[in-house]
């Protein structure tokens, strides 16, 4: 009996599913990793039953308001990067347990350098290198606080993207990058790494929590997730044990994270929560 | 879907040589859409195929029909006279064919020593390099052709305009977006370009007569022997001319036709055929060497390469991360697509000139529909169906009222290139303030 309840319930929940497809909104760019991963995600959902709608929006602030007067089923990608604090127009603030469906990767940020400037020269009170980032306020945010904390007055040089910022790390343009790509320089020995902005194990690149346990911003990782609106529980619930079981089995899910040395999230609601809130609140 | 667009490269540059008026630029952001679905190692060997494919075929026309497609054509036609009255155009086909084989592949072998040697110079990627190109590229937009200087100025300012409004994340604050969502998402390129430049451009072709209506010649054979010296000397010229920005592409036939002239100042057929063998030669081989500071540098020294550049940029792609399977792509590619060219153009060319003049004005309609089609995908895609078609139809009837008037190129250039500009501006400031 209970099988067959279960199957009936599965039926119609896939019925619904496909009869009335649930949009996805990707405010990020047509081919980053955002829409990338969420893609993988939403195909491998579809081979189980589920339909989606997805729209690669590159604009956070129609995303945000298509969101909040959405009046069906709904899923947005969203991070802690994307409008980091109440001051941003399209600030949304961190999803509730209920609503967060599953994280889609994180990446932390690494400081490396391809000039052999060791740790004792870069943390040396009054140093001054130029920091290559990525254009996102929280970047800068970031190195300023730590030039306070070390007393040091590193300049940030700002760049659209990681790419750009590959290009002018490799032209030697700046003396450290602060980005996700240091790990795959560092992975290929032509830089070397000083330090990781997250707790999260990547290439045994030491974590700035350890060697500065009190500065301001000790763990940080750009979180993206997927926030859900409009679902009943039993439907929303059934979405994420799906969800979760793609991403732990999905073979090309799991190799798109490692190629970019991204590390694998936890797995489970409750942890996912606990990570996207603790991060939301240091971008915030 | 990659593998049919790089078959239908020769296919595409065989319709923008001979079709006036239809150039590579006007090509290339009718097939935006597509084009940005396409890997960039696809992308870029699509591109050099194209352009390869075009330059033959604008000369197959000029010679056949006495049409200038392309400038670039201009020798081509200039010694028309002496080899028809030779009867020797079928000759003259063969000719040009393997000249452009031959500019290409000695072009190609001297990219692939460039590239392997450019790997070494990773100083060329600096901001401050960047910006001397773009301050060159800006020059060369101020001096555009169809328009006076301060038409030039005004439209330069416009694009750039344009191109910044929305939420710039380097200040964090927004421009021109009158508190409207969609505004602060910027303004789409894509209906800017093809409403403001392509509609008005194809409406412009579609009311003029069909220029394909000259009595074809291509039966009388007459033999001699292929001008060797004139293909490698034009291939020399077409490669060096293909590294100046801008204009090398443009002026590199007629340089080599007048190179030429020195060496073979006959009317005869033997030195007429010896100066139009050099001008093709350098054609290609000037198509192949601007590919040069392109893969290894991402720098555009062709009009029609910044669509590309823009493509490979919103893909992520950078010239750090040209790979030798990405060469080997382009360089098998260009082989293949050039003798393809050259075949069709040799066998099936009064078959396919007859059918572009029968269905000239509906290949036309079939564009402007397709471009109308492309930008409601492309809204539907990011939700935003209505946004980029009212901004298509806006741009569409500005760019139509003053079509007669303004060419909107350089507006379309800035456009295109105001995400780099603004990046590189605010990079030196940083650097050296």
């Amino acid at each position: 009996m209970k099988s067959i309840i279960s199957f009936v319930l599965t039926t119609m929940v896939c019925f619904a599913a496909w009869a009335d497809p649930i949009v996805v909104h990707i405010p990020y760019s047509q081919t980053g990793n955002a829409q990338a991963l969420t893609r993988l995600l939403t195909t491998e959902l579809a081979a189980r039953g589920w339909a989606f709608d997805v729209r690669v929006t590159h604009n956070p602030r129609l995303s945000q308001a298509t969101f909040n007067s959405a009046t069906r089923p709904f899923l947005l990608t969203w991070g802690n990067d994307l409008a980091e604090s109440e001051r941003d127009p399209a600030y949304l603030p961190p999803p509730s347990a209920a609503e967060l469906l599953t994280i889609v990767y994180m990446v932390p940020r690494f400081t490396c350098t391809t000039k052999h400037i060791t740790k004792q020269d870069f943390e040396r009170r009054g140093a001054s290198y130029t920091i290559g980032t990525i254009v996102l306020p929280f970047d800068e945010r970031y190195i300023l606080a730590l030039n306070q904390h070390l007393g040091t007055r590193h300049r940030v040089i700002k760049y659209n993207n990681s790419k750009e910022i590959e290009l002018a790390f490799a032209a030697g343009e700046v003396d450290f990058v602060f980005s996700s790509i240091g790990a795959k320089w560092q992975s290929q020995s032509q830089a070397q790494c000083l330090y990781n902005s997250s707790t999260y194990s990547v290439l045994n690149i030491p974590a700035i929590q350890d060697a500065h346990p009190h500065f301001e911003y000790r763990d940080f990782a750009a979180v993206t997730y997927l926030r859900a609106k409009n679902f009943d529980a039993v439907t929303l619930e059934r979405l994420r044990r799906d969800i979760l079981d793609v991403q732990r089995n999905l073979a090309s899910y799991v190799q798109y994270q490692q190629r970019n040395f991204n590390p694998m999230p936890p797995l489970t609601p409750a942890s996912q929560f606990q990570l996207v809130k603790s991060y939301s609140e240091v971008t915030r | 879907m990659d593998l049919l667009l790089l078959l239908l490269a020769p296919t595409i540059g065989i319709l923008v040589g001979l079709m006036p008026g239809l150039g590579p630029v006007f090509m290339l952001l009718i097939l935006y859409p597509m084009l940005n679905m396409m890997s960039p190692a696809v992308l870029i060997a699509f591109y050099a195929v194209m352009i390869s494919a075009r330059d033959f075929s604008g000369s197959v026309a000029a010679l056949c029909f006495g049409t200038l497609g392309e400038v670039t054509s201009a020798p081509a036609l200039r010694e028309r006279s002496i080899i028809v009255s030779y009867s020797a155009t079928q000759q003259a086909l063969k000719d040009t064919a393997r000249a452009s084989l031959i500019g290409m592949a000695v072009s190609l072998v001297a990219m692939l020593i460039c590239l392997h040697q450019g790997q070494a110079w990773p100083m060329l990627f600096r901001t401050e390099v960047m910006a001397v190109l773009l301050l060159v590229t800006l020059t060369f937009v101020t001096v555009w052709p169809g328009n006076r200087a301060m038409i030039n100025l005004g439209l330069i300012a416009l694009g750039w305009m344009v191109g910044s409004v929305g939420h710039n994340m380097q200040t964090g604050q927004d421009f021109l977006t009158l508190g409207n969502v969609y505004l602060a998402g910027g303004i789409p390129i894509t209906p800017v370009i093809l409403g403001v430049y392509a509609v008005p451009t194809m409406l412009v072709i579609k009311h003029q007569p069909s220029p394909l209506g000259i009595a074809v010649d291509i039966n009388g054979y007459v033999q001699r022997p292929f001008a060797w010296v004139a293909a490698l000397r034009g291939s020399a010229v077409g490669f060096v001319c293909g590294l100046v920005p801008y204009i090398g592409g443009i002026i590199t036939s007629n340089l080599a036709h007048s190179v030429e002239s020195k060496f073979n100042r006959q009317l005869s057929l033997q030195h007429s055929l010896a100066r139009l063998t050099a001008a093709e030669a350098a054609n290609n081989a000037s198509q192949v060497s601007s590919l040069i500071p392109f893969v290894l540098l991402g720098l555009a020294v062709q009009p029609s390469e910044l669509v590309i550049l823009d493509i490979l940029a919103s893909h992520g792609w950078r010239a750090t991360n040209l790979d030798w399977n990405m060469v080997g792509l382009v360089a098998v590619s260009l082989l293949i697509g050039c003798v393809t060219v050259a075949w069709v153009c040799s066998s099936v060319v009064k078959q396919l000139l007859g059918w572009f003049q029968k269905y000239y004005n509906a290949i036309v309609s079939v564009l402007i529909v397709l471009l109308t089609a492309t930008v409601m995908y492309q809204g539907w895609r990011s939700d935003q169906t209505w946004y980029y078609m009212l901004v298509f139809v806006v741009s569409g009837v500005v760019g139509w009222i003053a079509a007669q008037r303004v060419d909107f190129m350089p507006l379309v250039l800035v456009l295109l290139l105001e995400n780099q500009l603004n990046g590189v501006i605010n990079r030196l400031i940083q650097l050296y303030s």
